[in-house]
């Protein structure tokens, strides 16, 4: 069942805190969190979120296509280390 | 940086398929349509390489069905299971700006904006927001995400990437 649209969705309240900070400051700040259950709210673009998954914490830009989605969907819990052999895959710089 | 007479793998032979030496590939690189311009491969069995003929391609939901010259009978095809299909490092297209292959990233030496090293890149996680680069300096790892802000400058012909230490990403 989908969250109740009354409540809004859900964010972090010490990861909103802290991002409202560095808008408020004009700072950029890798920002370590545990909120992957958390919703990405429009102010949050443009930050480096640091989402733990479960060993690390995963270094994730936010971009506007990610508003509406939970940090979680960022940050996956498990590696497939994939074929060991020299393979044809590209890095982008985003 | 590309190197001559050096191979990567785009598949890799898991099954015969039909009776007519066909051979089911599961692609093992990132534009598997490659494999309709292709003209011939090699077959690296057991560290052997042979360039053969393809003769005939036809892309499945996940996989690809080969048709290879000489090879035209089940028996012959069952053979093959196993093998890699491999291309030249030479033959791989030129990439756009921003964009690299892993192979060239893995080695290069990652430092700050000051020249102070700072690890070796041993890993690149592809991940849905951004890629991430696993960074190995002494016993610590650290995670960098692959994005303008952080990446000054990728140098593979001097084997290096500057990155801008930004705070907290060290922390």
């Amino acid at each position: 069942m989908a969250r109740s649209i009354k409540k809004g969705p859900y964010i972090g309240p010490k990861l909103q805190k802290r991002i409202d900070e560095l808008n408020k400051s004009n700072q950029k700040k890798v920002v370590k969190t545990w909120a992957r259950r958390s919703t990405i709210p429009p102010d949050f673009v443009g930050h480096t979120l640091a989402v733990h998954n479960g060993n690390k914490f995963v270094p994730v830009f936010i971009d506007e296509n990610m508003v509406g989605h939970k940090l979680g969907e960022f940050a996956l819990t498990r590696t497939f280390r994939g074929h060991p052999t020299k393979s044809d895959k590209k890095s982008r710089v985003r | 940086m590309v190197q001559k007479k050096e191979f990567i793998s785009i598949g890799a032979v898991t099954k015969a398929h039909g009776i007519k030496g066909e051979i089911g590939v599961k692609p093992l690189t990132d534009e598997p349509e490659q494999f309709t311009l292709i003209k011939s491969v090699y077959l690296n069995i057991n560290n052997s390489r042979t360039l053969v003929e393809v003769e005939k391609v036809r892309l499945q939901q996940n996989f690809i069905i080969l048709k290879l010259a000489h090879i035209n009978d089940r028996t012959a095809a069952e053979q093959l299971k196993g093998a890699l299909i491999e291309r030249e490092i030479s033959e791989l297209r030129e990439l756009e700006d921003n964009e690299y292959y892993v192979f060239d990233l893995i080695g290069l030496e990652v430092k700050d904006l000051d020249g102070n090293l700072i690890g070796e890149l041993v890993d690149v996680m592809i991940l849905p927001a951004n890629d991430v680069y696993v960074i190995r300096g002494g016993e610590k790892e650290f995670l960098v995400p692959a994005i303008q802000d952080i990446v000054k400058k990728i140098d593979l012909d001097r084997n290096e990437m500057l990155i801008y230490p930004m705070n907290g990403l060290f922390e």
